[in-house]
């Protein structure tokens, strides 16, 4: 017998006692938080949801008071402000088709069915031949033939029934999109999904920011709920509140502070307006995060398209600062693979040649950006010069860097170690270093905007001349 | 440096608290007296430099792009698309309304007898490219003719012809008249020789040309902040055309600011090679320019015996607030003055008003047709206050005083 015989009754129970009923199913709430297969990312919880709504409904408000960029902006935001929600109860499977409608709705009530349906029809050409199963330089001369057969046929009459809004918006999705894909394709290990494919291009932003970030297709593919969707659309709402106060700022230094360059008379005239002349950068440096932080809303975690770039302490900063993107583009395409050619020559002589022709590229694609926006491609004598200096600046940079090696991280002080003092000097050094920085891009930035060396010179000429 | 940094819950709670303050500040008004605030909280609640005519001082690469291109009559297609244009919105330039006229210093006109429908607005012309009724040639009897000679608003840009200021006029002084007991006597016809975008040079060409025939009892030129702006545009076309300069004064003006055949030598796209030359060189000399326009308009009024007045009309928005538009307005009083020239300066017509309500178009800052209605107040206010212009009018009546307006006054 075991050690229960003793007491049968009170120490065992009956089996029908020891029955415990399952935990009951909790009830479905509001919505369903997290359905079968989902990322832990995707949980749907509702005091973050409704302070991330709030936030949104602020900085609608804002936009509406503020008459935020033009109608078009006032649209999306109004598309982004339904799509919001329905995305974030939708199932994961579906988000990214719920994206996709509320761009491809956006871009129809944007530019009208007229420019819409041709915007489709050519990107579905575009993106077809992308997917072709035919060799990746096969694919690419198809594409490099048919942008050129756009392009130049652009002026054409057989072109003359589009709007002539068609083109800057073709431009916009496709002329550095299209170049980040095909690269990603040359080197991707399997096929891309389609939804992936056609949202990259389908920005929902982009139908009011012609001039738009080049959104690299690995990291826009690899945020899609990389981390838990509240986080991601407060970040968002914050890059898109920050966007919009600098846009606010841009208008009152466009309205208010900025004077035209024949103005400029004296020292004081022409500090003002060397200053101001380069913030006006504001207004693309606030599209940038509100058009970033509007994809947030809908899980895309992407990295910031500026980062104080004021503040720069020196050309490689100040590149590595300002339109992020750009750099990551260029670093990825031209930079690291001019240096992996060249990896046999001595390396401050891989980093100059690297340097330089990333800066031929940028001088040639900002004309090439220019074409597609405006029509024309906008190469000027300053133009060269701007490129030029700065990217003779930041080649300098590069080699002053290379020769000090990596920074040191700096090692916290021992908990027994007295805490340093206050680094005045360091502090006042780096002080120098921005203001150098600021007001030398400052001085050519005024050169790039100028119609001609000889009307800056005119304008610098009359501002150093003592009133 | 791929920056991705989340933002904290403290963080994101500032930026919001930043947001309310923002919606509290466009919320709440600014006091009167602060006129350096409301102008700053006008500027940033405005998008004038991304207006259709827009002619803002960010003029680099970037603005560029961000403005899409531009067209031969301000911003592009795409701006406008952005800005808030809807479909079907037709430019000015765009709606066939006009005729250009080739190597003619007028550069171009109305269509007669169009139909059309220009800004949302049906746009209609009569027999003579009058934006406004049928008129014959021939006055009728009894019938006191005032010729308007303008720029857009003055022509009822974005609004129909019976919403415009100078029909409404017509309407009123119409109706007074019956009051007034002159109902068998005396008619009024108010004729719209406005047509957008003329310079005041323009303006003049135009009295030569067309309004005199018609025998007008009084000519109103209408001046707005804009006319230099419009003299520049319009001489760098009558340039570009390579019309003749029809006035010496122009001619010796040109020649006196240094405009070189080399700076109106034309580039293989039919633009002018020296246009920024020529702005440069000539923009000292608009506003003797107008001057001198104005003395010649006089000068044909005087030998016509037909009196001649100037009213200054204000664009809707912080453009033509008080502060900026008061050096404009000295310089048109002045103007005025030297030719001996009765002026109503209605400029301060929209003070006060939120520019929203009386704007065509947020992208577009022409008054609509509530900002003609006060147009037309303003000036009718001024007319039955002023006893030369009202007996002008209505011959051996007294103008009423401020105080007693008559009763038929909208």
């Amino acid at each position: 017998m075991g050690p229960n015989v003793g007491n049968p009754i009170t120490s065992r129970t009956t089996p029908h006692q020891r029955f415990q009923p399952p935990a009951p199913e909790p009830r479905p709430g509001w919505v369903e938080r997290l359905y079968a297969g989902e990322p832990k990312h995707c949980k749907r919880e509702l005091v973050p949801f409704l302070r991330n709504l709030l936030f949104f409904g602020l900085v609608f408000a804002v936009c509406r008071l503020y008459a935020t960029e033009g109608r078009a902006f006032q649209v999306l935001l109004q598309v982004a402000g339904v799509a919001f929600p329905i995305h974030y109860l939708a199932p994961y499977r579906w988000k990214k088709a719920v994206f996709l409608a509320a761009s491809v709705a956006g871009l129809f009530l944007v530019f009208g069915a007229d420019v819409g349906a041709v915007v489709v029809g050519l990107s579905a050409a575009m993106i077809g031949v992308t997917r072709l199963p035919i060799s990746w330089n096969l694919r690419a001369g198809i594409l490099a033939a048919f942008t050129t057969f756009l392009a130049v046929g652009r002026p054409v009459s057989l072109f003359d029934q589009a709007s002539s809004v068609v083109w800057p918006v073709i431009g916009s999705m496709f002329m550095f999109r299209l170049i980040v894909y095909m690269y990603e394709l040359k080197h991707a290990k399997k096929p891309e999904p389609m939804m992936d494919t056609v949202g990259y291009f389908f920005l929902l932003p982009n139908y009011c920011f012609m001039l738009f970030p080049v959104v690299d297709y690995r990291t826009w593919q690899r945020g899609f709920f990389a981390a838990n969707v509240h986080d991601v659309q407060r970040r968002g709402l914050d890059m898109t509140f920050r966007g919009v106060v600098q846009l606010i700022l841009y208008r009152i230094i466009d309205q208010e502070l900025l004077i035209p360059a024949s103005d400029v008379a004296g020292p004081w005239s022409l500090l003002g307006f060397l200053a101001f002349n380069y913030l006006v950068y504001l207004q693309v440096s606030g599209q940038f995060h509100i058009a970033c932080g509007m994809l947030h809303l809908f899980g895309y975690q992407l990295p910031d398209t500026h980062h104080r770039y004021l503040l720069a302490t020196g050309f490689t900063d100040y590149w590595r600062r300002i339109n992020i993107y750009w750099k990551d583009f260029m670093v990825r395409l031209v930079f690291n693979p001019v240096v992996f050619r060249l990896k046999k020559w001595p390396q401050p002589a891989a980093l100059a040649a690297a340097t330089a022709v990333v800066f031929v590229v940028t001088w040639l694609l900002h004309g090439y950006q220019s074409f597609w926006l405006r029509g024309t491609w906008g190469f000027t004598v300053p133009d060269a010069v701007f490129w030029t200096v700065l990217g003779a600046l930041v080649m300098v940079n590069v080699q002053l860097d290379a020769r000090r090696g990596p920074a040191r991280p700096r090692l916290k002080p021992k908990a027994d170690e007295l805490p340093a003092g206050y680094d005045y000097k360091g502090m006042a050094v780096r002080c120098a270093k921005t203001a150098a920085t600021f007001a030398t891009i400052t001085l050519l930035w005024s050169l790039w905007n100028s119609p001609s060396l000889a009307a800056w010179f005119d304008m610098l000429a009359r501002g150093l001349r003592a009133s | 440096m791929a920056l991705i940094q989340t933002t904290s819950l403290r963080d994101a709670r500032v930026a919001m608290l930043q947001a309310a303050a923002l919606v509290a500040l466009a919320l709440i008004p600014v006091p009167k007296g602060w006129t350096k605030a409301g102008r700053v909280m006008a500027s940033a609640a405005s998008n004038a430099s991304q207006r259709a005519d827009g002619d803002h001082h960010a003029t680099g690469y970037y603005e560029g792009l961000v403005g899409g291109a531009e067209g031969p009559s301000g911003r592009g297609e795409l701006t406008l698309k952005l800005m808030g244009k809807p479909n079907g919105w037709v430019r000015f330039n765009d709606a066939g309304v006009v005729r250009h006229l080739n190597r003619d210093f007028l550069h171009f006109e109305l269509i007669p007898k169009i139909d059309s429908v220009l800004f949302g607005q049906p746009f209609v012309t009569n027999s003579h490219g009058m934006h406004g009724p049928e008129v014959a040639v021939e006055k009728p009897p009894g019938v006191f003719r005032i010729a308007l000679l303008g720029a857009s608003i003055d022509m009822g840009w974005g609004v129909k012809y019976q919403d415009a200021y100078a029909h409404r006029l017509q309407e009123w002084l119409n109706a007074h008249a019956a009051r007034q007991g002159f109902a068998s006597a005396r008619k009024f016809e108010v004729l719209n020789f406005a047509v957008a975008a003329y310079s005041p040079l323009q303006r003049l060409e135009s009295f030569r040309r067309k309004a005199k025939e018609f025998q007008p009892d009084l000519v109103v030129f209408s001046s707005t902040m804009l006319d230099s702006r419009l003299a520049e545009i319009h001489l760098c076309d009558a340039f570009r055309i390579q019309a003749d300069l029809p006035y010496d004064f122009l001619r010796e003006a040109v020649a006196r600011a240094g405009v070189t055949d080399a700076d109106r030598r034309l580039d293989l796209r039919g633009e002018l090679a020296g246009k920024e030359a020529i702005k440069r060189k000539m923009e000292p000399l608009y506003w003797e320019l107008y001057d001198r326009t104005v003395e010649a308009l006089a000068g044909d009024c005087r030998s016509m015996g037909v009196p001649l007045m100037m009213v200054v009309i204000p664009r809707v928005g912080k453009d033509a607030d008080e502060a900026a538009r008061a050096e404009s307005v000295g310089r048109l009083k002045a103007i005025a003055g030297r030719s001996a020239l009765p002026i109503y300066d209605l400029s301060d017509t929209f003070d006060g008003v939120d520019p929203p309500e009386l704007e065509i178009a947020a992208w577009d800052d022409h008054p609509n047709a509530e900002g003609h209605r006060l147009l037309f107040l303003a000036l009718t206010h001024r007319l039955v206050t002023d006893q030369g212009r009202y007996e002008l009018l209505f011959p051996g009546r007294k103008a009423v005083a401020e105080s007693a307006l008559p009763g038929d006054l909208p």
